[in-house]
């Protein structure tokens, strides 16, 4: 347990003053090749692969010191059955209609369907032996998955965000999460969206109203605390 | 799309569009902060299995009760009042169990604020199936840079969170409806404000 506080926006995170590896969990957010990898999804839709790739170093760096201090690692995976049946229409008719069809097959296999090459986390940040995978048909974490179950009994209230995409899966995970009451922080160099903008506004979102959906720091503030 | 309305104006947009949805035979819902029932829980601000913590206390009006959100003046006729003890108005609440007991799969979204409680109201439908669009004049942002920029986050990825739209269109849209409800209830405009 560390009584320290992280340097972060708008108030120093978390607000109990308390590090506590047993109560923590890192969540790293769909770093999957179709998000951040050439011949996925985003690059098949035609986006700027540097914007999502830009947070894997600082995120490699983020891992290895929370693994050594001991918090619970969580990675999520958007991916649908093979079969599709999880799969909402009007998702699967979107991603159609834009040239990037949910079960079609691309460079890395069929687009966001699970056990495809495409769907795989990317190396620089896979889950190594014992890390929790949670498997997820939307973009939140906790709809239609066992996040919250697992969270709770593991006595976790805290919860660190990196991942891809902020505006996106990264965004509506953490509104969840703060409803249900964990207290939130988002690693802002460890995070991107597919538009800049979007991704400096997601950043502001989060600190209005004092902190409505947590708070906001980079990864060498929570180095800093952990004497990393 | 850029139109940033303002809380009056946006309940103006609401009001009509709701009127509109009422004659076309479809439900209009109102959200707002709001607990079902009050359960006494020791060392919890707010009495509830599922409610925040002690990091930002917050007292919730029970639903019903005279603290409750009075009837929004702007709407009219029958109308679905859920609270949500959430910033998303799925979330402690019954919209989802109203909107599937009604087999609504569509659903119009405004009001207040845009980047907050509407758009997370609306990640959370869209995930869940519901076929949504934000009405960009029937939404009023806490801060107009971040409500466009919330605007635009649906959009991405060929509509990620649904689609956003004009009330002008959307009412035209009404307009030219052949009046055929075979499949009765097919829109629900949520009406959501903070408090």
């Amino acid at each position: 347990m560390i009584n320290a506080t992280i340097d972060a926006e708008p108030y120093p995170w978390p607000y109990d003053g308390v590090i506590d590896p047993a109560r923590t969990a890192i969540i790293n957010i769909d770093w999957q090749t179709d998000f951040c990898g050439p011949g996925g999804y985003v690059d098949a839709m035609g986006y700027d692969l540097n914007l999502t790739r830009a947070g894997l170093e600082p995120t490699t760096k983020v891992l290895a010191a929370v693994r050594s201090a001991g918090w619970t690692v969580i990675h999520t995976r958007e991916g649908h059955r093979p079969d599709l049946v999880d799969c909402p229409p009007n998702k699967l008719w979107r991603s159609k209609r834009i040239g990037a069809g949910i079960g079609d097959a691309g460079p890395c296999g069929r687009i966001l369907v699970r056990g495809e090459p495409g769907w795989d986390i990317v190396p620089e940040v896979a889950p190594i032996e014992g890390e929790i995978v949670i498997d997820k048909p939307g973009k939140g974490s906790f709809y239609a998955t066992d996040l919250d179950l697992i969270l709770r009994t593991r006595g976790i209230t805290h919860l660190v965000f990196t991942g891809i995409t902020t505006d996106v899966c990264v965004h509506t995970t953490m509104r969840d999460a703060n409803d249900r009451g964990y207290e939130c922080l988002l690693l802002t160099d460890c995070t991107g969206a597919t538009d800049y903008g979007n991704y400096e506004a997601a950043l502001k979102m989060v600190t209005m109203q004092g902190g409505v959906f947590g708070a906001i720091a980079p990864s060498a503030a929570l180095l800093s605390a952990l004497g990393a | 799309m850029s139109v940033s309305t303002g809380v009056v104006g946006a309940a103006d947009v609401l009001g009509r569009v709701a009127a509109a949805v009422q004659g076309s035979g479809g439900t209009v819902v109102t959200v707002s902060h709001g607990i079902e029932e009050p359960v006494a829980g020791p060392g919890r601000a707010v009495g509830h299995a599922h409610a925040r913590p002690v990091a930002r206390p917050s007292r919730l009006p029970v639903v019903g009760s005279a603290e409750w959100q009075p009837d929004l003046g702007f709407l009219a006729g029958p109308i679905v009042r859920v609270g949500a003890i959430g910033l998303a108005g799925t979330y402690g609440s019954l919209l989802e169990h109203h909107l599937r007991a009604a087999g609504i799969d569509r659903v119009v979204l405004g009001g207040f604020a845009s980047e907050l409680t509407v758009d997370t109201t609306v990640r959370a439908l869209n995930d869940q199936g519901f076929e949504c669009l934000t009405l960009v004049d029937g939404c009023a942002p806490i801060d107009p840079a971040t409500g466009e920029h919330a605007l635009s986050s649906v959009t991405m990825s060929g509509g990620i969170f649904g689609a956003i739209g004009s009330s002008a269109d959307l009412l035209a849209a009404l307009a030219a409806d052949d009046g055929g409800h075979d499949q009765p209830g097919p829109r629900a405009p949520a009406f959501q404000e903070t408090s």
